[in-house]
């Protein structure tokens, strides 16, 4: 009983925490311009609209010392590859030129409209 | 059973290890509105950094209400300002940090943090930079700010920056705060560019912690919680103390440094404005004032954690030497008169003031005009009018006396009261030694009809000589000190305006004694006379004498101290007889006196 009791409010606590806060995405539909660094991020304009691909960078495995580190995109998986390294910089993936997209992005503590998941517009 | 010992011992280990690195913090501006900060204090964070300023023209909106909230929550607070250098000079935007956030730097608190960082729109800042001017510029900014705080700022960068737009220099300031949101608050920064090491890493642009309203970027200290309190609580408290504040000129006054520090100390430098040495580097110096004024002391501290300064304003008043005698008129053209000082214990009090349209048989007095017409009360104000210090050291009988005019207030509870003190220690200790307020201080007889009066209407003004009473205080027992000081003293009752004029000390030589002047020295002439006449002491005498005129009531109407020589006296007084009564300077023995017909 008291196990059950617990449970029952640990689950509680999780729940509340869980939903203390909430973002609400906004979604944004148009073409992808004007790629580039922003604060180790990468900008671009949605339209008419900037926001902020947000950046890892994860350890390299490579014996290369100048990548020491490689970088990862925080997208949904099917677009990772939005992005591509071009003279130590990234670029838009010319696969995605004109392509018309749907991106729904949040507003993060910086105040940043930041990409959450991104989506070909049909 | 061992397998169970080793797994409680890993798990010991394991809770060890990720504990050495859970001060977490968050950093904030108006984008996160008002947080809840008892509620993120309650979700396990400790610290937080506070958007102050952005640019040379941006204050976030919710600094205070975060610095304050925050601190009141019970977290450690600090101040971060946004740059713009590539729109502002170093300069102007750290004076501009510091006019927003310098009053919430202070011992335990986060030290301020420079935020570099691309501007949110157009090119990056290597575009306008160099790395030796990104870093000049940074440096700058941190240097003014250690300057002002004496605490060290950190930077805030990205990875990319930290690698390659700053030179080594720029770690010798404050250190590191990395951005690097990869999410994990346990593990290090990928990397710390020129830095060796780092204070704090941004591991989130996007946690999201019960108390604040959507993300809100998420960071971790480098260390220990001992660590963190070395570091927060790193400000120097600086204090002195001294032996003496109140001194004559060619007194030595011992200073101790009262100063603490989570650090350790290593230097004191200090300023001091008039004395001998002007500057001292010892903790506990001495210092020889030798001219009369009132000084400003400063302390400088520094310690392994940081430095701090303060300065007592007007900390060491130096009582100038007066001459003796005194008649004190206030006829200089200013106020106060030279060597005199006013104090003020509260420095918002009403003050002594010059008048300058009255005084008796003159036109200037000084006056404390507050008690009415002022729109508050200020009952219990006092403020005091310091003397020279004077030596009565060869003194015989000395003596003071003064004009004093006074009619109180209607209202019998705003009764004003005049207080005259010694002091023999050059300020430090005063004595009482004359007391009168209400009807006992009143000269007219009568009180005013207004009474207090917020606009000033019916304020008591002397108008006449015959509105003023001499006042004589009994100062005898001051003979033989070397060092004698008086202040003229107002407690307000809010009730009426107290006026004083021809103030006068005296204290003969003993030696003079023998020189007395004899009738036949002094003439009086013309006499008859239509208020104009000289007074002539003999002009082998040196020595002044007092000269005191009564009506035919005995009310006296003129008092003063005259040289030798031909004194001009102008009565303004009624036609009708007088006496005339001249004594001794010290006023003990009585040399001519007679009628004054004034036609």
């Amino acid at each position: 009983m008291k196990k059950s009791t617990l449970l029952i409010a640990i689950l509680c606590f999780i729940g509340f925490a869980s939903f203390a806060q909430t973002d609400s995405p906004i979604v944004l539909t148009g073409t992808i311009t004007d790629v580039r660094a922003y604060n180790d991020q990468y900008a671009m304009n949605v339209g008419n609209t900037m926001v902020v691909l947000i950046t890892h960078r994860v350890p390299g495995k490579t014996m290369n010392v100048n990548k020491k580190y490689v970088v990862s995109f925080d997208i949904n998986e099917e677009y990772k590859d939005l992005l591509i390294e071009n003279k130590d910089t990234y670029v838009l993936n010319p696969k995605y030129a004109g392509k018309t997209f749907k991106v729904t992005y949040s507003v993060n503590g910086k105040g940043w409209k930041y990409i959450k998941s991104i989506e070909l517009s049909k | 059973m061992k397998k169970q010992l080793l797994l409680l011992s890993a798990f010991a280990i394991f809770s060890l290890s990720t504990s050495a690195q859970t001060i977490l913090g968050v950093d904030v501006s108006s984008y996160q509105g008002t947080p809840n900060w008892t509620q993120v204090k309650a979700d396990g964070i400790t610290f937080a950094y506070a958007k102050a300023t952005e640019g040379v023209t941006i204050k976030d909106a919710d600094f205070v209400y975060n610095e304050t909230n925050g601190k009141s929550a019970g977290l450690v607070m600090g101040a971060y300002h946004f740059a713009h250098p590539e729109t502002n000079t170093a300069t102007a935007e750290a004076n501009y940090f510091l006019s927003v956030a310098k009053p919430y730097i202070k011992s335990c608190c986060l030290p301020p943090a420079l935020d570099m960082e691309d501007p949110p729109s157009g090119p990056t800042l290597s575009s306008y930079f160099t790395p030796a001017q990104l870093t000049a510029w940074a440096e700058t900014w941190m240097q003014i700010v250690y300057d002002s705080t004496g605490v060290k700022p950190v930077l805030y960068s990205d990875g990319s920056y930290a690698g390659s737009m700053y030179q080594s220099s720029i770690t010798g300031y404050g250190g590191l705060w990395m951005a690097d949101p990869d999410g994990n608050s346990s593990t290090p920064p990928a990397t710390t560019g020129v830095w060796p090491t780092w204070i704090f890493k941004q591991w989130s642009f996007t946690a999201t912690y019960t108390g604040i309203s959507g993300q809100v970027d998420a960071d971790v200290f480098n260390g220990s919680t001992t660590a963190f309190n070395t570091m927060t609580c790193s400000a120097v408290s600086v204090s002195f103390t001294s032996n003496l504040t109140a001194i004559c000129p060619g007194t030595t006054v011992n200073f101790t440094d009262k100063s603490t520090s989570s650090g350790t100390i290593t230097g004191w430098n200090w300023t001091f404005t008039g004395g001998t040495p002007s500057t001292s580097t010892s903790k506990n110096p001495s210092i020889k004032y030798s001219t009369s004024g009132v000084y400003n002391v400063k302390e400088v501290v520094t310690s392994t954690a940081g430095k701090d300064s303060v300065t007592y304003t007007a900390y060491i008043k130096v009582a100038p030497a007066g001459t003796l005698p005194v008649n004190e008129g206030f006829q200089e053209g200013f106020f106060p008169p030279t060597g005199w000082v006013l104090n003020f214990p509260v420095s918002t009090d009403s003050a002594w003031e010059h008048c300058t349209s009255l005084g008796n048989n003159s036109s200037e007095c000084m006056y404390f005009p507050a008690n009415c017409g002022s729109t508050s009360n200020i009952t219990g104000e006092r403020q005091q009018l310091y003397t020279p210090d004077y030596s009565f050291a060869s003194a015989v009988k000395p003596k003071m006396w003064f004009d004093v005019a006074y009619e109180p207030s209607k209202v019998p509870t705003y009764s004003d009261t005049l207080v005259i003190y010694y002091s023999t220690d050059c300020g430090t200790t005063w004595t009482s030694l004359y007391s009168k307020g209400g009807m006992t201080l009143c000269t007219t007889g009568s009180t005013t009809g207004a009474g207090t009066d917020v606009n000033g209407n019916g304020c008591f003004v002397p108008p006449s000589s015959t509105a003023w009473r001499t006042d004589s205080v009994n100062i005898s027992a001051l003979a033989g000190k070397a060092s004698v000081m008086f202040s003229f003293e107002s407690r307000s009752g809010w009730g009426n305006i107290i006026y004083v004029d021809n103030i006068n000390i005296t204290g003969s030589i003993t030696t003079s004694v023998q020189n007395l002047i004899d009738a036949k020295d002094v003439k009086v002439y013309p006499n008859p006379t239509k208020g104009s006449f000289n007074i002539e002491l003999s002009s082998a005498q040196t020595e002044k004498a007092q000269v005191e005129i009564f009506d035919i009531l005995g009310q006296q109407v003129y008092h003063a101290l005259i040289n030798s020589g031909v004194t001009s006296i102008n009565l303004n007084a009624k036609p009708g007889m007088y006496l005339y009564r001249i004594m001794t300077e010290t006023g003990d023995k009585l040399i001519s006196q007679g009628k004054l017909i004034i036609q």
